[in-house]
């Protein structure tokens, strides 16, 4: 989830340089190479399927994509990404620099306005984010931020607990939303929560509790005002039923498509299938501190002897990609490891040199409802059976699942990660720092003090180059050490209208629905 | 009467009680930790604790039951731990459309099984008997998660004809109430027959019958009343098992119901919210039966001497 932080110092100055050159901002709501055409559009009323609501308007309350997505739509954030380069793109905030890796100086945007027509200033920005940095559920994001100093309207400085270079990929997360300071003041928290106030795009029109809620166009926007007037997202649980509300043309989008649809969804001429690569993982944990599976050479074995690719094509009907490793390509640090070419002989040796020439008894687990992870339970057995290993499958519901994992009663465990920052920080820290074993993230409960060291460094070192260096170094003792069998890279599966336009899919699942229109 | 009903409903308050008590032992003992699933993965151990303290979760056993049932005594079902909006708003926002997908359903139920029940029985053995045991059989086998799925491929997938989701409107009400009544209507309609072979072999009816009366008169003034005592009970259990028991219909046809709400509460450990729900069912459940008892009254005379 969270991603990049080393080289953003260069990058920075390199931006504020080409700001400067250029006198006006890219627009940053316009994707590039999407023109909506001038006349406007057929159609000005988006409906989208999805499979749950907003938990919470309050963009720190609840850290689900929903809200997220949300989030997205009303409220504006200091820095935006370009999901192709993983850029820092400027948002509310118009230039910033870093003068050291605690500190973030930024200049913010004159003309702004919230919903209600107040004004945004720098006080706005300090406020928000100083209760976002002190907020519980956003901690992992957001938790670093110390205190915010407004020197005037227009120019804050952001100070952090630690050196944390990442920041401002962070900062393009929606939980760092600006609110109105003045407006969350006078109403109070709970208030906010049911009628909530940004200078985004679209502004909250009305919820009905479970079933829709709607979001109607802002006209004095600071980017791009939007082609559509009205926006509505509708819960429909079920994948299969949200496709065939596109098919039939009652809905526009049908978030989160089943693999299992995915060759009916591709023949239908009434749908559009849009897919991209996201910034998730699954994956299988090896308890390290178990019997067995606390032998280098043994986890290597299991890597060797299952076939991703075939969990791919059966479990997940060709969706997702093949990954070798927790951080995702797409990922900022990302550097390319020796695959686990898949060779049951291979995985042989590695056990007899393990000193288990005859196998031996493990189990792992999967969490219901989740079919995938039922099926790829049942190919691993199926595999270790090959090489002597008797694999037993345990299943219980995602509570007990998480609970049971966080004190390591496991063997293996299968299990997701979203790098929603995009930075490799938050991807290889929750997941594989000492720090962080059981709940936060780490329950294959390895680490070593050597990458420890890595994970540190990397999050306060502030030339890329340098900082690439460190995670190179990291994913190479992982590689080594595999902790973990990496299943796929998630991939958005996405069923929409033929006729929309101008949507581009975020790889964090926070898609900006303001810029679509309808041919 | 007055006083029979009032006794009815006060004894609704131990009832209530101890579903509250079974559902609060049950929150207790039941594995998960709601702050850490609040909080979603990547939450270190200072941040679920303090979300606990927030919550309560550390207090004993007995102060949050005697808390909770202080609030409820009061109207204040406490705030759901995942949403953050009060429980009373959250679950008023959903039972209205469960309670009405389960009035439609019994309704349906009861106007197919009864009719049909009576054909059966008074044409027993013949062709229509036997295919009304038929589709009875059906009705009670087929799922009705799968009957749901199988109506939408055919009237909207393939005919276009009804909308795939929904239950604001009168054309949107078809499908869910068809798929949440088959079951319902099945068992009304085995209850009716078997009820009224019953009744027409009764002294009674054949003195009807010997009296002269037309076949008609006999049928629904001497033998249906007789025999509409059990299907009472059969429609009032069924109607209870349509409140609870809506959430596949729910989940299938996305109709923002309270079953489907109380199961995603259940997975995400949100206490509040699945405890006011299991409530406000009990309570229904309740009211439902009080009703099934009064009816009996204006049913049979018999009963209606006996409250007096």
């Amino acid at each position: 989830m969270k991603r990049k932080l080393l080289g953003i110092v260069p990058l920075v100055t390199a931006f504020m340089f080409m700001l400067t050159a250029c006198g006006a901002p890219a627009a940053p709501d316009t994707p590039p190479g999407v023109t909506p055409p001038a006349g406007g559009t057929t159609q000005t009323e988006l409906m989208v399927l999805t499979p749950s609501l907003a938990v919470s308007f309050d963009p720190i309350q609840s850290n689900d994509s929903a809200s997220a997505e949300f989030a997205r739509l009303i409220y504006s954030t200091l820095v935006l990404m370009d999901y192709d380069t993983f850029e820092v793109l400027p948002g509310l905030a118009t230039s910033w620099d870093l003068p050291d890796p605690q500190t973030v100086n930024m200049q913010i945007r004159s003309g702004v306005t919230f919903h209600n027509g107040d004004p945004l200033t720098a006080h706005d920005v300090a406020f928000s984010l100083e209760r976002a940095g002190a907020s519980v559920q956003m901690a992992p994001i957001l938790g670093m931020i110390d205190t915010v100093v407004a020197h005037d309207n227009y120019n804050v400085t952001i100070h952090l607990d630690i050196p944390f270079v990442p920041i401002l990929r962070h900062l393009s997360h929606p939980a760092a939303a600006i609110l109105p300071m003045n407006y969350l003041l006078e109403v109070g928290e709970d208030e906010f929560a049911n009628a909530p106030i940004g200078s985004g795009a679209f502004m909250f029109d009305h919820l009905v509790i479970g079933d829709q809620q709607v979001k109607v166009r802002f006209d004095n926007y600071w980017g791009n005002v939007s082609q559509l007037e009205r926006i509505t997202f509708r819960v429909v649980p079920d994948p299969s039923t949200r496709l065939i509300e596109v098919s039939t043309g009652t809905a526009d989008i049908a978030m989160g498509l089943a693999p299992g649809d995915l060759a009916g969804a591709e023949a239908d001429p009434n749908v559009t299938v849009m897919r991209r690569p996201n910034l998730g993982t699954d994956f299988i944990w090896m308890n390290t501190q178990r019997p067995y599976l606390n032998n280098p050479l043994v986890r290597q074995a299991i890597n060797y002897a299952f076939d991703t690719q075939a969990a791919i094509d059966v479990v997940w009907m060709g969706a997702g990609a093949i990954a070798h490793s927790p951080v995702m390509p797409i990922v900022w640090g990302f550097v390319e490891q020796p695959p686990f070419e898949t060779n049951l002989d291979r995985a042989r040796e590695l056990l007899a040199e393990a000193g288990y020439p005859d196998g031996f008894s493990t189990s792992i687990w999967w969490n219901a409802p989740n079919v995938q992870r039922q099926q790829v339970s049942e190919m691993m057995q199926f595999t270790l059976a090959q090489i002597g290993i008797d694999l037993s499958i345990e299943t219980m519901e995602w509570a007990t699942y998480l609970e049971r994992s966080d004190v390591g009663e496991h063997d293996m465990m299968i299990i997701g990660w979203t790098t929603v920052t995009a930075d490799i920080d938050y991807a290889l820290f929750p997941l594989l720092h000492s720090s962080n074993y059981g709940p936060p993230g780490n329950r294959g409960f390895w680490s070593t003090p050597e990458l420890d060291a890595l994970l540190e460094a990397g999050r306060a070192e502030t030339d890329d180059a340098a900082r690439m260096e460190i995670y190179a170094e990291a994913q190479a003792i992982i590689r080594a050490e595999a902790p973990m069998l990496v299943l796929r890279q998630g991939e958005i599966l996405m069923a929409v209208n033929p006729n929309l336009r101008g949507l581009e899919l975020n790889p964090n699942l926070s898609h900006n629905h303001a810029t679509i229109w309808f041919e | 009467m007055h006083k029979y009903i009032l006794k009815r409903l006060v004894m609704m308050i131990p009832v209530l009680l101890g579903v509250s008590f079974i559902m609060f032992t049950l929150s207790y003992i039941t594995p998960g930790d709601p702050a850490q699933i609040i909080l979603g993965e990547g939450a270190t151990q200072a941040m679920i604790d303090q979300v606990r303290l927030d919550l309560g979760l550390d207090d004993p056993f007995l102060v949050r039951f005697v808390s909770y049932v202080a609030g409820v005594a009061q109207l204040d079902f406490g705030m759901s731990w995942a949403t953050q909006r009060p429980v009373s708003e959250e679950i008023f926002a959903r039972f209205p459309h469960t309670m009405r997908l389960a009035g439609m359903g019994i309704a349906l139920a009861l106007s197919v099984g009864i009719p049909l029940g009576i054909l059966s029985a008074i044409k027993q053995y013949s062709i229509f008997d036997m295919g009304a045991n038929f589709i009875s059989l059906l009705g009670v086998s087929i799922p009705n998660f799968w009957l749901g799925m199988m109506l939408i491929l055919f009237f909207t997938v393939n005919l276009g004809w009804l909308p795939a989701t929904g239950f604001a409107t009168p054309i949107q009400y078809i499908m869910p109430t068809i798929a949440i009544a088959s079951a319902s209507a099945a068992v009304i309609m085995r209850m009716t027959r078997s009820s009224m072979l019953e009744c027409i072999r009764q002294d009674y009816v054949r003195t009807a019958r010997a009296k002269g009366l037309s076949e008609r008169t006999v049928i629904f003034r001497h033998a249906l009343k007789n025999a509409l005592i059990p299907v009472t009970t059969t429609a009032g259990l069924s109607f209870g098992f349509l409140l609870g028991g809506a959430v596949l219909t729910e989940t299938i046809f996305a109709i923002p119901g309270l079953g489907m709400f109380m199961v995603s509460a259940l997975f995400t450990r949100d206490w509040p919210t699945a405890i006011g729900g299991v409530l406000l069912i009990a309570l229904s459940f309740s009211f439902v039966n009080l009703m099934v008892d009064i009816l009996y009254a204006f049913l049979d005379p018999r009963i209606r001497s006996q409250y007096q």
